[in-house]
Formats: C-alpha cells, sequence, structure tokens
C-alpha cells in the first residue's frame, strides 16, 4: 500500500505533532509517582508470582496479619532484632499508607504537593505528624532541575511536618511557617490543609 | 508483690496494649513495620528506638496511657517524632509522658466524647500554650460537630503571633455566625500567608476575619439556628 | 512553540531497572514518556482533564503490572497498549453518561478546545471526533506516534492489513473534509 501522507496529512501530522510541550510537567509527574507508590513497589516475591500469574495475597490482608503479630510481640517481650537494613531492590514504606487517597469520593483528605531543593541530597524524605515521622514513608523524588518533590494525601487541618536530607538531616521548609517544638525543641514546618 | 502476680499484671497491660495497637493498626503498622523488608508475617517488629533501656520506657508509658483509655497512635508517633530527630532517650520518654498527659488533659476538656483527631488537636493546642479554659470555650460553640479544625486553627492563630484571647474570640464568634469548618480553615491559611508576608498578626485575623463574617447569615439568622441562643 | 516529543527509543535498561524495583528509574521513565503519552491521549479522548486522568492511570497501571513486562519486550508499544485501553474506557464512560442523561440535542463532547489557538486545530479534533475510535487510534499511532505497524499490531492486537485499511480510511476522511478547510482559509 503507498504512503497515505500528502499535504493535507502532512498538515494534520505537524499540528497535531507539536500539539504538547517537549518537557514533561514536574507537578503531573509528582502525582503520578505518588499514585503509583500509594501501594508498595513489587517485592522479589511479587515479581515472582507475576512471572507465573499467580494472585497476589492482599496487601491490607498482609498488614492486618502482621499488625496482630506486632500486638502479640509486644505482649510476649520477647522481641527478636530488627531485621538488617532493607537490600536495594526490597520495598520501603512496605504497608499501605493508611490514608484513602484523594482519589476516593468518601475521603475528604486533600492531595498536598511538598516541594525542597537539594540537588546536592542523594534521598529527601517527607516526615510528619501524617506519616508518624517515619522516614520511610513518603520519600519525595528527584526531578532533573535537581528539586525534590511528593504528592500525599492529608486530613484537612493544621500539620507539622519538615524534610530529612540524606538520612541525617532534618531541614524545615524554607517555603513554609515555622513550627515550634515544645517536646523536641526541633524547629519544623506548618501546613494548613483546607477542608473540600 | 509476687512473681506470678507481676506477670498477670504484665500480661494484662501488654494485652490492652496489643489490643490498643490492633484498633490503631493504621497508623501503627507503617511506624513500625516501615523499617523492615518483606516482612513474614510470623516475625514480629519493634518499636524502632536503638536503646533498649529508653524502648522499654516508651513502651510502658505507652501501655499506661492504653490502660487508662487514651489512644496509642498519637504516642508512637510522638516516639518516633523523637527518634527521626535525634533526641536523647530521656526526652522521647518525657515526651512521650508529656504528650499522653495533654491528650488526657484534651479529652476531659473536650467532653463528653472527643474523636482522636479531636484529642491529638486539642493536645498540640495545649502544647501551643492555649489555656484548657479556651479549649472548652471552643466545645461549647460546637458541641454536636468536629472542632479539629477551629483548634488547628486557634493553634496556628497563636503559633504565629496573635494574642489567644483575640484569637479564640475571634475564631468562636465564627463558629457562632455559622461558619464551616472550610472557611475557618481558609481564615487559618490567610492569616498565616498574610504574617508571612509581614503584615501585623492581630492586624491580619482582623482583616480576614471580617472577610469570613461578611460571607455568613446576620447574626439574629445566626441566633435563631444556634441551640444556645446566645449572642455573638 | 517548542519542539515536538520525539520518538527516539527508550534506553532498555530503564524498564528493566524499573522491573527491578528501582524507583528512580521508573521516575525517569514517566518523565521521557509523559509527553508522547498525553500527546495521544489529547488526540483520542478530545479534552485535558480526561486526557491526563488516562495517562495517570496508565503510568499507576504501568507500576503494578512491570512484572509481566517481558524483557526482551519494547516498552512503548505496551505501555501504549495500555494508554489505548485507557482511552477508550474513558471514551465509553463519556459515550454512557451522555446516553444517559440526553435526549434529542446531544452537545458535541467531542469538539474541545485543545489548543487555545488556530482554528485548524479545533478543526482537526472535530473530524477526529467523527472518526471511529479504532480508526482514530491507528491514525493517531502510525502517522503521529510513528509507531510501526508491527508495533500497533502488538498494541491492538488487530491484524496488519486492516491496519492499514483504518488508517488508510482515517486519512480518506481527513483529507476529504480538511482540504476543503484549507482550501477557506487561503
Amino acid at each position: 500500500m503507498t504512503d497515505e501522507r500528502d499535504v493535507v496529512i502532512e498538515a494534520v501530522r505537524g499540528t497535531l505533532r507539536a500539539s504538547v510541550a517537549d518537557e514533561a510537567d514536574p507537578r503531573a509527574v509528582a502525582r503520578i509517582l505518588s499514585a503509583a507508590w500509594a501501594a508498595p513497589a513489587p517485592s522479589r516475591w511479587r515479581r515472582w508470582l507475576d512471572a507465573w500469574h499467580l494472585p497476589v495475597v492482599s496487601r491490607v490482608g498482609a498488614a492486618v496479619v502482621a499488625v496482630i503479630a506486632l500486638a502479640a510481640g509486644f505482649v510476649a517481650r520477647g522481641v527478636l532484632p530488627n531485621r538488617a537494613v532493607a537490600e536495594p531492590m526490597a520495598v520501603t514504606g512496605e504497608f499501605p499508607v493508611p490514608v484513602v487517597p484523594a482519589s476516593d469520593p468518601r475521603s475528604s483528605a486533600v492531595s498536598t504537593q511538598f516541594v525542597f531543593e537539594a540537588p546536592a541530597a542523594q534521598s529527601v524524605a517527607l516526615v510528619g505528624d501524617f506519616n508518624a515521622w517515619v522516614p520511610t514513608a513518603a520519600p519525595l523524588v528527584r526531578l532533573p532541575s535537581g528539586v525534590w518533590t511528593v504528592t500525599v494525601p492529608l486530613m484537612p487541618g493544621r500539620h507539622v511536618y519538615a524534610f530529612l536530607v540524606d538520612g541525617a538531616r532534618l531541614e524545615a521548609d524554607p517555603r513554609a511557617s515555622a513550627a515550634a517544638d515544645a517536646d523536641y525543641g526541633r524547629p519544623s514546618s506548618v501546613v494548613m490543609v483546607p477542608g473540600r | 508483690m509476687s512473681i506470678a502476680l507481676r506477670l498477670v499484671r504484665s500480661s494484662i497491660r501488654g494485652a490492652t496494649l496489643a489490643v490498643g495497637l490492633l484498633l490503631a493498626s493504621p497508623i501503627v503498622a507503617p511506624a513500625l513495620g516501615a523499617q523492615a523488608p518483606t516482612v513474614s508475617p510470623a516475625q514480629p517488629v519493634r518499636l524502632a528506638i536503638p536503646d533498649a533501656k529508653t524502648r522499654q520506657a516508651v513502651e510502658r508509658e505507652i501501655a499506661r496511657a492504653v490502660g487508662r483509655g487514651l489512644p496509642p497512635a498519637p504516642l508512637v508517633a510522638k516516639a518516633m517524632e523523637g527518634v527521626t530527630k535525634q533526641a536523647a532517650p530521656d526526652r522521647i520518654r518525657s515526651a512521650v509522658a508529656s504528650q499522653a498527659q495533654r491528650l488526657e488533659q484534651a479529652r476531659g476538656l473536650l467532653a463528653p466524647t472527643p474523636s482522636e483527631a479531636e484529642l491529638v488537636s486539642g493536645a498540640e493546642a495545649l502544647a501551643a500554650g492555649i489555656p484548657g479554659a479556651m479549649l472548652k470555650q471552643v466545645r461549647a460553640a460546637w458541641p454536636a460537630q468536629s472542632v479539629v479544625m477551629p483548634l488547628d486553627v486557634l493553634t496556628e492563630l497563636v503559633a504565629r503571633g496573635v494574642p489567644p484571647k483575640q484569637a479564640l474570640e475571634r475564631v468562636v464568634t465564627l463558629m457562632r455566625r455559622g461558619a464551616t469548618a472550610g472557611q475557618i480553615a481558609g481564615l487559618g491559611a490567610a492569616v498565616q500567608a498574610d504574617v508571612a508576608a509581614g503584615l501585623a498578626p492581630d492586624a491580619a485575623l482582623e482583616v480576614r476575619a471580617r472577610g469570613v463574617m461578611s460571607l455568613l447569615p446576620s447574626p439574629a439568622a445566626a441566633a435563631a439556628l444556634a441551640p444556645s441562643g446566645r449572642r455573638p | 512553540m517548542s519542539s515536538p516529543p520525539t520518538s527516539s527509543p527508550i534506553d532498555p535498561s530503564l524498564p528493566l531497572r524499573a522491573k527491578g524495583g528501582d524507583r528512580q528509574a521508573f521516575a525517569q521513565l514517566v518523565e521521557l514518556c509523559y509527553p508522547r503519552s498525553l500527546r495521544f491521549a489529547l488526540h483520542m479522548v478530545g479534552n485535558r482533564e480526561d486526557a491526563e486522568e488516562a495517562v495517570q492511570d496508565t503510568f499507576v497501571r504501568v507500576y503494578h503490572h512491570l512484572g509481566r513486562f517481558r524483557d526482551d519486550g519494547r516498552f512503548e508499544p505496551w505501555l501504549f497498549r495500555i494508554l489505548a485501553n485507557r482511552c477508550r474506557t474513558v471514551l465509553d464512560k463519556r459515550r454512557r453518561h451522555a446516553e444517559v442523561i440526553q435526549y434529542g440535542d446531544v452537545p458535541d463532547r467531542g469538539a474541545p478546545t485543545v489548543v487555545d489557538g488556530p482554528d485548524w486545530m479545533e478543526e482537526i479534533h472535530k473530524v477526529l471526533a467523527t472518526l471511529p475510535v479504532e480508526q482514530r487510534e491507528a491514525f493517531l499511532l502510525r502517522h503521529v506516534e510513528e509507531l510501526a505497524y508491527e508495533e500497533i499490531s502488538a498494541v491492538t492486537g488487530v491484524r496488519l492489513s486492516a491496519l492499514r485499511m483504518r488508517v488508510k480510511r482515517a486519512c480518506d476522511v481527513l483529507r476529504m473534509r480538511l482540504a476543503e478547510v484549507r482550501r477557506d482559509d487561503r
């Protein structure tokens, strides 16, 4: 079959191809990454299951079982030593984030984007009262410009947070108002999340 | 005390904590489990405080609080905050104890049945230096509705430098005049931004409160709706 | 206007590293593929909001199903297959919604103002909207996203000969309707 292109088709083609900018909108990319990472990244076990196309145990179910075991552990007071630090391919933020995503119409949680400039950093994590200050719960993603970002669902109200840089250095958000810290004396930042 | 009795009491405390943790599992699970990679369900995970003595002291503190009917999640979060902030072990223990105390105080002030979120917001308000009596007044303004947002905004206004009495007066007035939680939140965010831009906190509050007020029904109409009928 | 998204092949190690749990690799994949994905979705569904939703949904699915991506496979056809399905879902939903709530005059939802600019783009979109979905899809994949027919066959699951026919028909309609517009403009 001959090439169908001619003047009109070329014109259509040119216009349609030029209709979108070359560079991805970083906010859109950040939203996508947050949505994708709301569930944990595939573990070795999951990938093995995928390769055999076997059904996967529900993540919520696994988390509930783990918590029951956790409670039992407290009762027993005979806890085992912490497991080794995660391998590069293993998961961080293992358990499902408890807040119902903002895309769920039942939820009043609001998608809130955090941005932090740190071109020289190797890792940046968002820690705050909404994720129990756990460094693995909300890692930021580095964009080519050296800006780090993450979008998380937050319940309306006042939230205190900070950024943990390279796993060691806690920094307040230069773009936000400061929050005093009566308990630990390490100032952090405040975000007021509006209700919907 | 006999060993058997001690064991029994320890088990009861432990079991109470276990139940409390189960109930708070959506918060506790990521807090305590997130450090571990692919956890096989049979293996328990411990509170990630490196120092054993501190960890046990914090566990006891949390167990005591749960025994008094307080939610464990905010206390676990307070402990983890200390770990992340690399606080000294003693400081973590006393921070958890202080938070437990504030939660208990808030529970009394926001009676009869405050939600966990209201308790946490109340505890934060107390930590910010807001007098307990003010929490009671916030509750009285909205006896049947969640006061999380008014408390959070009150805390934020005071944090920005608004005198507590003025902040309370404005927030409670808006609550009684029928402002929504969203409108009150908007007030808080606006004052925050104004202060960051260099406005005096009290002036910013006056301007923004007036703005919200202009959107609300007249005092007569609001009084007709309000259960207490108290004039603003 | 900035240069259009290129069709240069993705570094094959990226999807493999993403499959292995490398989040940075996945983030890079999203950044590289987002513009083309958005462009395709935009011209398939006709408005930005639906297009962004379809693209986001697609990448989330890609992330969750990386385990099924064959190590020797090409990433873009795999991505476009998921994206094309998402777009069709959006269009189906919209059609059902329109059927449910409207009688008589159906507002022309297929005519978006994607680019606030020349009428030419609007005209193109009007014509695209009149094409059957499978013809629109085949035309966009072939002439805008520049996939080879073999790759489009992998995306759609349709035989090569049927694909060529779809593209040809789409071109015939576009040529016929838009040649008049261009003549009028001169």
